[in-house]
């Protein structure tokens, strides 16, 4: 089987069902549950000491033949387990280990965002895996010495590319809604909706992982935006409607009702994620774990559409067994757009106008705007 | 009874009496134990809770009441790092109570309980349809233990509430409460279920007679000098 046939086209939630939400001032989670676990694969959790990490991207000797680094702060890594026949996979965590010595000057040295820890275990920086991607957009710069450009950009690229984002905590009232979100038994994944726009998509392989997973949602990163939305005073409204025209007679008709109103719901929370559901994605294996793979992708950051970037791994079948998204914000996406239009027009400012449908000079502006000067002759800063 | 643990390890014994230790802490104690720790001590257990039922059936006066429950065992039912499983603690204490004094006693869990001994915190909550089963069995008093925080679809007890209300409720024949065992620390209120339904807060089950006197109050049912008088002889009772 190719890598090509075992790629990510669109996310579906399919296998999965959505139990109704919980909502905790404007935040809104949406429980997800599967029936079936998945034993043969796991994923622990590895928290750091140090949480300021510097990843060597191309695996080298660190801080000697290294070309790209990645900086971040990572206060835990992800650790997937797998067997390859039908038994049990142990989660990280069961077994003893050594212990890590202490990190130097509170920063650690990490190689490459995913690394196999032997044969059936992989190390991965969860969702910093699809930022480097993200990050790494058309990283080369541009390939013809078009006479706009300036020696910095022929010469190293784009140099250095940064984004921001918040934890989890910075989110008004995350914290309490985590500590006060009831745990379905069979609960493998949450969906964070914030004011009611989408913040991540979280899905492990099994519920046992979960229980154990769900505090790390506030140390994940978030979109910025996802802070203001946070300030809103916006009570999530309850989807469920009551039903005025269900005729009650007897108490079975009460129990058919509230099933009813459960069945609505997961209707309703589909349609909430709509822009996420019906998105082509693009998406690229990164490692294999046996038969399950490793992969990121990203949306075709279409300025129109809401855009989200993320990691996953999926089963032979296709199946998703985790599921990790990060919604970009509207910056961010105009971003990859124009690095990407320029890239597909061999980076000539005057042809990216045309697929755009603007003036070399806006493009200009566009890239001042976005911070991308330095890449253009007569920047301050070259 | 940390004691009692503590000198397990030093292989003494000293046996507490269960009788002698007031009835909240006792409930959080056996919430605290295992299954091991609690298939020995589980007979002294059951005594204990029936003299402590014998101490409240004077207060409570429930012979011809019949109740059935509705306990919430959610997650968030688990309590703070501070009090740590008491809300689940007085949902489970009310249960031991009600089920020693009342003339009878349902009782429906947000989710299943194999072993009524034991229980834990954990699940959905879904309030609404052991509310439902609880009205079906026609009992006079229906009592909602829970924090309030309902997920499972948030919103729908106070809808099938106002519906039950609405075409099967005859004459008011049967009353609903719901006591909340979680405080709200910033303006130290009780989450509601639903507007229609009486709530009040609980801090240690020994208050749930004077609770229950004071939801006959809070509905109407009770006037005010008949409850400042019931308060007045409890008063003297402590003196």
């Amino acid at each position: 089987m190719t890598n090509n046939t075992r790629t990510l086209k669109k996310i579906s939630l399919q296998g999965f069902e959505l139990a109704p939400s919980q909502i905790w001032g404007n935040v809104r989670l949406v429980p997800v549950i599967k029936k079936k676990n998945t034993e043969n694969l796991r994923l622990g959790l590895r928290q750091y000491e140090a949480p300021y990490s510097v990843v060597c991207l191309d695996g080298k000797a660190p801080l000697q033949d290294t070309k790209s680094y990645y900086y971040s702060y990572i206060p835990s890594a992800l650790i997937a387990t797998w067997t390859t026949d039908q038994t049990k996979a142990k989660t990280y965590g069961c077994q003893l280990e050594k212990i890590d010595g202490p990190a130097n000057f509170g920063t650690r040295l990490e190689e490459r965002l995913a690394k196999k820890e032997g044969n059936r275990q992989l190390r991965f920086l969860p969702l910093h895996l699809a930022m480097e991607g993200f990050l790494g957009l058309h990283f080369s710069g541009p390939d013809f010495k078009w006479d706009e450009y300036s020696e910095i950009a022929m010469r190293q690229g784009l140099v250095s590319r940064h984004e921001s984002s918040i934890d989890g905590y910075d989110i008004e009232g995350f914290d309490e809604a985590l500590r006060l979100f009831e745990i379905h038994p069979q609960q493998v994944g949450v969906v964070v909706f914030v004011s009611d726009a989408l913040a991540s998509i979280f899905i492990l392989p099994n519920n046992g992982d979960y229980h154990v997973l769900h505090k790390m949602l506030l140390q994940d990163f978030y979109a910025e935006i996802l802070f203001h939305y946070g300030q809103h005073r916006y009570q999530a409204p309850n989807l469920a409607t009551i039903e005025d025209n269900f005729s009650i007679n007897s108490h079975q008709d009460l129990h058919n009702l509230i099933e009813k109103t459960r069945k609505s719901a997961q209707q309703q929370y589909e349609g909430l994620l709509h822009d996420v559901l019906d998105r082509e994605i693009s998406s690229k294996v990164i490692k294999r774990l046996g038969k399950f793979r490793l992969q990121r992708f990203s949306t075709n950051f279409d300025t129109d559409k809401l855009n989200f970037i993320g990691e996953a791994i999926t089963s032979p079948t296709g199946s998703l067994e985790y599921l990790k998204t990060y919604q970009l914000s509207n910056t961010q996406t105009r971003r990859a757009y124009i690095l990407k239009t320029l890239a597909e027009n061999d980076w000539n400012l005057e042809a990216t106008g045309k697929t755009i449908g603007c003036s070399k000079k806006d493009i200009i502006r566009r890239l001042h705007q976005l911070g991308f000067a330095y890449l253009l002759k007569g920047c301050p800063h070259n | 009874m940390r004691i009692q643990n503590s000198v397990e390890k030093e292989k003494l014994t000293i046996s507490l009496d269960f009788s002698k230790v007031n009835y909240t802490p006792l409930m959080i104690y056996w919430l605290s134990l295992d299954k091991k720790q609690r298939s020995v001590l589980k007979n002294k257990f059951l005594l204990s809770l029936d003299y402590h039922a014998n101490l409240f059936k004077e207060r409570l006066r429930l012979q011809n009441t019949s109740i059935a429950l509705v306990l919430d065992r959610s997650y968030s039912m688990s309590g703070s790092s501070e009090k740590k499983r008491r809300p689940l603690a007085i949902a489970f204490g009310i249960f031991h109570l009600l089920k020693r004094l009342a003339k009878s006693c349902h009782t429906f869990w947000s989710t299943q309980v194999t072993d009524e001994n034991y229980v834990s915190a954990h699940g959905q909550s879904n309030i609404a349809s052991p509310l439902v089963n609880a009205l079906s069995t026609g009992a006079d008093t229906i009592i909602i233990v829970s924090d309030g925080f309902e997920n499972d679809v948030t919103g729908m007890t106070a809808m099938v509430y106002k519906l039950w209300k609405k075409h099967l409720c005859k004459e008011n024949s049967q009353k609903v409460l719901h006591i909340n065992p979680c405080y709200n620390a910033e303006n130290f209120d009780v989450k509601k279920l639903s507007d229609d339904i009486t709530t009040v807060g609980i801090r240690n089950v020994e208050d749930l007679p004077t609770i229950l006197k004071y939801s006959l109050f809070a509905d109407g049912s009770y006037s005010q000098t008949e409850f400042e008088e019931y308060l007045r002889k409890q008063l003297y009772k402590r003196k």
